[in-house]
C-alpha cells in the first residue's frame, strides 16, 4: 500500500454564475483543496499539486466513460459552459475529480457527484403589437436569451413562428399559423386570407424556435379586433360578445354582452327586437353539426345552465358561442368560442370507515 | 362457486404467492382442502355521494375503484402509495357464475393486506375513491386496526 498516496477530500458543489455582459452559459463546479496524504501527513510545500475533473454519464464511474473537462489545474474550481463540453441535455451526469503530485502519485477517485445538465427553453417573444392600419403587419422584440438568462449562442439560428386564434387561452388546437417561420421581427399578413372575419377579435401568439429544436411556450396573447371590410359590411347584427361564464356550487351562468349595432357599425334601431341563439361544444372550429343549444331565441343576456343535464362531461373541455337574431330574421355569424372546462372536482371522501370481525363461514 | 363474488385487484404478489407456497410444501401427493375457520376482519364504508363540489355522485356509474393507503399513524399524505386497490362496483354472481346484480363496493377483507404489515402492531388504513375520470377523492378519516 502506498501510504504517501495524496488523498483527494473532494466535495464538488454546483453552482452557476452569469457573466457580466455577453457570453454563453457558465457554470461552476468547485471542490475541496487537498492538504494530506491518505494517512494525515501534510503535503509538503516542496510539492506541486494539480487536479484533473472528469465528467461521466455512469454513476459508477467506470473508466471507459470518464471525460476529462480539465486536467493539470492547481485551482480548486472551474467554470465551463455545458454545450461546449458535449454534456447530455436534460440528463444526470456525475463529476469526479482525482488529484496529482508532480511526483507522480495519484489519489483515487472521488466519489460522484451528481447534477442534472439544465434543458435550456428560449424565451418567448415579447411585445406581441400589430400595425394601426393596413397592410397588416404583427411584430414582436427579438429574443436573445434562454429562460435561465444565458445568452443563446450565435451560432444558433432564432425563428419565431406566428399564430391567430380567437380563443383568449390560446388553446393549442384552435391555434392558426401564419405564414412560415421567420427570423424577422415582424410578419405582414392578410386577415381575410388568414381566415379572419370582420370585427372578430383574434389573438396574436409567436412561439420562438431555435434553429436546433428547442422552443419556447407561447407569449402572452395581443387582441386585435379585425377591421371590418368594406365589401363584409351589412346590415346583419354583430355577434354576441365578452361571453364570461362564472362558476357556482350546482348551476352555471353563462353571460354576454347585449348587441346593439350591425356589422356595418350603425346602432340596431329601437323597434327590433334582438334574440341569441347559444351553444356549447367539444370543437374549437364550432363545426356546425357539433353545436348543441344550450338556448333558443332568448332575449336575455345571459343563461344559466346546468353542465351535466346539458350532456356535457366532467373535466371535458367545450367551448361556448353564440349569435344574434333580429326579429325581421337577419341572422349575425357565430361569435369566438369561448373556451370552458367543466368542473373538475373528484368525489368527495368515503365516510364512516369501521373495522369489524366476523367469523368465516 | 357460489355466493358473491367480488372483482378485486390487488396488489399481493407475496400474499399470492404465500397462499401458493407455504400450504402442504410436501409436493406429489394429494392434499386435503382444510375449510376456513377462525375470523375475518373487514373494513367498511360510506361510499361517497357526492363530487367535492356538491353534485351527486353515483358510486356505481360515477367510481371507478378505492384506493387502500397503510400507515402505523394517521397523518397520511399525498405522497403516500396505495398497497391495493378494488373494484368500486361488486358482482353479485348466481350459482352458474353469471352476474345476478351490481351493487357499490363497500367492504375490504383487511386480511388481504396482512403481507405489507407485521403482527401484534397497530395500523391505520385510509381509502380514497377514484372517480371514471382519474380524479381522487380526500382520504377517508382513517380507521384503527389492530393486526394480531
Amino acid at each position: 500500500m502506498r501510504s504517501h498516496r495524496a488523498i483527494l477530500l473532494l466535495i464538488l458543489v454546483m453552482g452557476v454564475s452569469f457573466p457580466l455582459s455577453t457570453s454563453a452559459e457558465q457554470r461552476h463546479v468547485t471542490w475541496t483543496p487537498v492538504n494530506t496524504y491518505e494517512n494525515g501527513t501534510p503535503i509538503g510545500a516542496d510539492k506541486n499539486l494539480t487536479y484533473q475533473l472528469y465528467w461521466s454519464t455512469d454513476p459508477g464511474l467506470s473508466t471507459g466513460s470518464l471525460r476529462t473537462l480539465v486536467s493539470s489545474i492547481p485551482e480548486t474550481s472551474y467554470t465551463f459552459d455545458p454545450t461546449e463540453a458535449g454534456m447530455p441535455r436534460g440528463q444526470t451526469i456525475f463529476f469526479t475529480a482525482q488529484s496529482v503530485l508532480n511526483t507522480g502519485e495519484k489519489s483515487s477517485l472521488s466519489t460522484a457527484t451528481a447534477w442534472n445538465v439544465p434543458v435550456l427553453v428560449p424565451s418567448s417573444p415579447s411585445n406581441i403589437m400589430t400595425s394601426n392600419q393596413a397592410p397588416w403587419q404583427v411584430s414582436w422584440d427579438a429574443v436573445t436569451t434562454y429562460t435561465d438568462g444565458t445568452l443563446i449562442g450565435t451560432g444558433k439560428a432564432i425563428l419565431y413562428t406566428v399564430y391567430w386564434t380567437p380563443d383568449i387561452w390560446l388553446e393549442g388546437g384552435s391555434l392558426h399559423p401564419i405564414g412560415s417561420p421567420t427570423s424577422a421581427t415582424s410578419l405582414s399578413f392578410d386577415s381575410e386570407l388568414a381566415g379572419m372575419t370582420g370585427y372578430q377579435t383574434v389573438y396574436f401568439t409567436v412561439k420562438t424556435v431555435l434553429g436546433t429544436g428547442e422552443d419556447s411556450s407561447f407569449s402572452g396573447a395581443f387582441a386585435w379586433d379585425v377591421p371590418l371590410d368594406g365589401a363584409i359590411a351589412s346590415e346583419t347584427p354583430i355577434s354576441p360578445e365578452n361571453m364570461v361564464v362564472t362558476d357556482s356550487s350546482r348551476t352555471d351562468n353563462l353571460s354576454w354582452e347585449p348587441v346593439t349595432r350591425y356589422k356595418n357599425g350603425k346602432p340596431i334601431e329601437s323597434g327590433k327586437k334582438v334574440n341569441y341563439d347559444i351553444y356549447w361544444t367539444t370543437d374549437p372550429e364550432l363545426s356546425a353539426d357539433s353545436l348543441t343549444p344550450l338556448s333558443s331565441s332568448t332575449e336575455a343576456t345571459s343563461i344559466t345552465f346546468d353542465p351535466s343535464a346539458s350532456g356535457m362531461k366532467r373535466n371535458q373541455r367545450v367551448y361556448f358561442t353564440g349569435k344574434s337574431k333580429l326579429s325581421t330574421g337577419e341572422e349575425s355569424s357565430l361569435s369566438p368560442a369561448i373556451s370552458w372546462r367543466v368542473s373538475n372536482s373528484g368525489p368527495s371522501a368515503p365516510s364512516n370507515g369501521r373495522v369489524s370481525r366476523k367469523n368465516k363461514k | 362457486m357460489n355466493g358473491s363474488s367480488v372483482r378485486l385487484t390487488v396488489f399481493l404478489l407475496a400474499f399470492i404467492v404465500a397462499m401458493i407456497v407455504l400450504p402442504g410444501c410436501d409436493s406429489g401427493g394429494s392434499s386435503e382442502v382444510t375449510p376456513p375457520s377462525g375470523s375475518i376482519t373487514s373494513l367498511e364504508w360510506d361510499p361517497p355521494m357526492t363530487f367535492g363540489d356538491g353534485t351527486p355522485i353515483n358510486p356505481v356509474r360515477d367510481i371507478d375503484h378505492y384506493e387502500f393507503f397503510l400507515r402505523t399513524d394517521e397523518n397520511f399524505t399525498d405522497i403516500d402509495l396505495p398497497v391495493a386497490q378494488v373494484s368500486a362496483v361488486t358482482d353479485v354472481l348466481d350459482p352458474n357464475g353469471n352476474i345476478q346484480s351490481s351493487g357499490p363496493t363497500s367492504q375490504f377483507t383487511l386480511e388481504n393486506l396482512l403481507p405489507f404489515v407485521e403482527g401484534g402492531k397497530r395500523y391505520y388504513v385510509a381509502i380514497k375513491a377514484v372517480g371514471i375520470d382519474g380524479l381522487k377523492s380526500g382520504f377517508m378519516a382513517p380507521v384503527v386496526w389492530d393486526v394480531s
